[in-house]
């Protein structure tokens, strides 16, 4: 199906009237978000107010009053605000104070005392002076690499806003770190004793003038969207996204949408720029996002929302909740809560079962595995690192990283259709919260620290994009996006949720930490010729070779030695018609037929996303396919002990993954190359 | 390092080796560059330009100069790629392949222009000739469909890992990397290579490198090529 022929396309949307809409939209602007700046409160709750549960609308007290779900908009109605100062030493015994729920645990005049007293700590922290009673180097490392993810937060100092969030968590971590604490995140008895010795503690620059606010003090707050869903389906922020959406598309929803603010121009950026398969793929969408962002944010202050909005991310692997893993119910109604209107967020051409408002079909648990975090490097010679590899010089000679793969391209992949196709994907809703997602992530890996850091390379910091025109444009390099809390971007994650870094993590510490210091990856073994994958099963052969470079003393016989590295690379994988959207790879299954039962022999899988794409020879492809590498080191590892390694000879399963309705469509993808490298 | 020798020199020789294959498309540029080095001491006229033309032998052996020293260089991260991606025992010889097939298509165009060329400029003058060429090469410069050859420039394909497949491999690759280059800097290649002048082949060269690093702006490298144009020109003897 054309681009342009597509059903999601919805010339008779009510919400299409606007100072841009045309004649064809005028007559049917009944939607609340219709008229824009003539928009009322009462035509935004119209819709949210007749369905069953929602007899009292949710949206009605909101528009009136704060309520606690305002918070999440980084709110003003806490005791203190950000720039008035410390609230007074609160009289009688201290209070216990973390973050929680409750308001007399983290909302409250004494979580902003504790802030400011938090603040001088960090003074010394910053000014090298402090204290500490632990010493250790460990410990001093530890709060180093907390005190980075405090000023990647923005919140180095501490934005006395008298609200116990997650980086007053992460300044009480510290302090209490420091001070041979438990390092639990609660101020109790013991950690006030200690924390109110800081009282008498002049502050080092004593500003006689009212603090002025900083950047910080405005930054919006990405939120969860699940996290927001459980609190109500249609929460503000996911209300507010969808009016914004409903307004954008009203400006044009299909891909050739000459307005600059339309739902399908800004798809079309992505259609048209996007960077996929290089070093560039996170920091081009992050400006992306920015630039979308500004955009909706202006449409959903002219609906009447806050100025703060930010977008959701969707966390699919959040606190290994099943329903993470499927579409949030905003994204699954086809119609608003009334029941009439049409939902924007609704997506109807998305992979089987997506959109079931009862079943909804979940991301695959094992595609979404977060392993790319343990990479050390933004950047490495074969396996793309985290970000990906550098291309060589104004072309792709690159790689994808490892989140570019997954959880990135599998999510894509699964859900499939429109998200499958990178020139449709930015026309779904829920494209931006899986962007928002990956750009959270990269956030994450930073926070982990042991040496993760960006590329220096100056190919990548100055590399410069401009994305819209008119009144929309947004022109911006790598090197003033690489601080999320600063301006020009200035939004924040609410939770980053950095999951256990696994055993891989030490593994890869003792083989990167030199990486291009050390032996060069080595090809030990190649198909001679690619292998089609139909829509059933494939196998191929790999030939391995002992090594003969500087790999040699790594291998024996019996094939790599404890330390070395395996990677399977699946290159130049091409295709003018996809067959299933997923494709598993399996190693050494003793019946392949069977590969299916046997997730121990698993490699992972390789998403199609981009791949009909990047084998068209156009003005941004040079037609060579995509390519993936699998780090199986471990399984190489399982497989010996289980005696199914064999040094000479490898065998390679694609097993076509079938949508949930079972159904595998026919497709000439085909893999180029299946090669064995060691490194 | 692993098993490093202890001299830093040994050490940089040793990690061009395992990290740069590339190095022998640099060497063998280099080679080019010192030949005509070696030409310009023996007749100084070929540093602004020389409008003789050759005999058929000379002219396929110049080419074959011109090419390995002003188009060699582009290719070595591409270089780098085949033998990384060749068995170790393999890479060199897929390197040399590789180069034999890239430059082999420059060597037999550069010949044919080294033939036309002289022939071009009694007619018509030679520089009126090089104008003209040098005008067509800005005016291809800011054509979009060279931008897209240049993209293709990246292309990466599957090579066998070995045998006569893999020797056939590289050679395609050398020549399919070969063609999106010549669209993409053959006017160019084409107007230097009619003047033949050093100064102005060293600046041509060195400006189509920083175009695939992406170091120029699309903007600049068209007046870039404007520039060159009119340098050529204007240090033509008369």
């Amino acid at each position: 199906m054309s681009d342009l022929e597509t059903p999601w396309v919805q010339p008779e949307a009510p919400w299409a009237a606007s100072e841009h809409t045309t004649s064809e939209h005028t007559e049917s602007a009944e939607a609340p978000w219709a008229a824009t700046e003539q928009t009322t409160s009462e035509q935004l709750i119209e819709p949210f107010a007749t369905q069953e549960g929602f007899d009292e609308s949710p949206f009605a007290s909101e528009l009136q009053t704060e309520t606690e779900n305002e918070l999440l908009l980084e709110d003003v109605a806490h005791k203190c605000r950000p720039g008035e100062g410390p609230p007074a030493a609160p009289g009688g015994a201290r209070p216990l104070i973390h973050q929680s729920t409750a308001a007399v645990r983290s909302r409250n005049a004494t979580v902003g005392y504790a802030q400011q007293l938090l603040n001088r700590f960090l003074e010394q922290v910053r000014g090298g002076t402090m204290a500490c009673a632990d010493t250790r180097p460990a410990t001093l490392q530890h709060i180093a690499s907390l005190h980075q993810q405090l000023k990647r937060n923005g919140q180095d100092p501490l934005v006395v806003d008298c609200r116990f969030g997650p980086s007053t968590d992460l300044a009480t971590k510290m302090f209490q770190a420091c001070h041979g604490l438990l390092r639990d995140g609660k101020i109790g008895p013991r950690t006030w004793a200690v924390l109110e010795r800081l009282a008498g503690t002049e502050p080092v620059r004593p500003d006689p003038v009212p603090p002025v606010p900083t950047p910080t003090q405005t930054v919006a707050v990405r939120e969860d969207v699940w996290t927001l869903s459980r609190q109500d389906p249609w929460h503000p922020t996911i209300r507010f996204y969808a009016a914004a959406v409903g307004a954008m598309k009203a400006l044009g929803a299909r891909l050739d949408s000459a307005d600059p603010k339309s739902w399908g121009f800004l798809a079309n950026i992505h259609n048209e720029q996007c960077e996929h398969g290089n070093f560039h793929f996170l920091s081009w969408h992050r400006i992306y996002l920015h630039h979308f962002e500004k955009v909706a944010r202006e449409a959903v202050v002219r609906l009447g929302g806050p100025a703060t909005w930010a977008l959701p991310y969707w966390n699919y692997n959040a606190g290994n909740r099943d329903d993470s893993r499927s579409l949030p119910p905003a994204f699954r109604e086809p119609t608003l809560p009334d029941g009439r209107t049409p939902n924007p967020l609704f997506e109807p051409q998305r992979g089987a079962g997506f959109n079931d408002r009862s079943r909804p079909t979940l991301l695959a648990a094992n595609n979404i595995e977060l392993t790319a975090l343990d990479e050390l490097a933004f950047t490495t010679p074969v396996r793309g690192g985290f970000g990906g590899r550098t291309p060589a010089g104004a072309n792709d000679l690159g790689d994808p990283g490892q989140v570019e793969l997954e959880p990135h391209n599998l999510v894509h992949s699964m859900i499939g259709r429109v998200m499958g196709d990178p020139a449709t994907a930015g026309l779904d809703p829920i494209f931006w919260l899986h962007h928002a997602n990956i750009d959270r992530l990269w956030e994450t890996w930073l926070a982990r620290g042991r040496g993760r850091a960006n590329p220096t390379d100056t190919r990548w910091t100055t590399r410069s994009w401009t994305m819209g025109n008119g009144t929309a444009r947004t022109q911006m390099r790598t090197s003033e996006v690489l601080s999320i809390s600063a301006p020009p971007l200035s939004y924040r994650y609410a939770v980053l949720e950095d999951p256990v870094p696994t055993s891989r993590e030490a593994e890869l510490e003792a083989v990167s930490q030199f990486e291009h210091e050390a032996r060069p990856p080595e090809v030990v073994g190649a198909t001679p010729r690619p292998v089609a994958i139909g829509s059933q099963l494939s196998v191929a052969n790999v030939s391995i070779a002992r090594p003969t470079g500087p790999m040699a003393e790594m291998a024996d016989e019996s094939g790599p030695k404890p330390g070395t590295r395996v990677h399977l690379r699946l290159e130049n994988v091409t295709a003018t018609r996809l067959g299933a959207e997923v494709v598993d790879v399996f190693l050494n299954v003793p019946d392949p037929a069977r590969a299916r039962d046997m997730p121990e022999h698993r490699v992972g899988a390789m998403p199609m996303f981009g791949v009909v794409r990047a084998s068209k020879r156009d003005a941004r492809h040079s037609g060579g396919g995509v390519s993936a590498t699998f780090d199986i080191t471990d399984l190489v590892q399982r497989l010996r002990e289980k005696g199914q390694w064999d040094p000479a000879q490898l065998r390679v399963a694609f097993v076509p993954v079938a949508d949930a309705e079972g159904r595998v469509p026919d497709g000439d993808v085909a893999v180029g190359r299946v090669s064995l490298f060691f490194s | 390092m692993a098993g490093a020798p202890a001299s830093p020199l040994l050490r940089l020789v040793l990690r061009i080796h395992w990290h740069t294959p590339g190095w022998v498309a640099a060497v063998v540029a280099a080679g080019g560059w010192l030949a005509l080095l070696v030409a310009l001491a023996h007749d100084p006229t070929h540093l602004v330009g020389l409008d003789a033309p050759h005999r058929p032998a000379d002219a396929l052996t110049h080419s074959a100069v011109m090419s390995a020293a002003m188009m060699a260089p582009l290719v070595v991260p591409h270089a780098t790629w085949v033998a990384s991606f060749s068995l170790w025992r393999r890479r060199y010889r897929a390197v040399a392949v590789f180069l034999v097939g890239f430059l082999g298509v420059w060597t037999a165009l550069s010949a044919v222009v080294l033939a036309v060329g002289p022939r071009a400029s009694s007619a018509f003058g030679w520089r009126p000739t090089l104008l003209v060429a040098f005008a067509v090469a800005t005016a291809w410069s800011a054509v979009p469909y060279r931008r897209r050859m240049l993209q293709r420039c990246g292309l990466t394909v599957p090579l066998a890992p070995h045998g006569w497949r893999a020797d056939a491999d590289c050679l395609r690759y050398g020549v399919a990397i070969a063609r999106p280059c010549v669209l993409t800097c053959g006017p160019l290649m084409a107007a230097v290579m009619l003047d033949h002048g050093i100064v102005v082949m060293a600046l041509a060269a060195a400006l189509s490198v920083a175009e695939r690093r992406a170091l120029v702006r699309w903007d600049w490298s068209i007046a870039a090529v404007a520039a060159l144009g009119v340098l050529a020109v204007s240090l033509a003897p008369r």
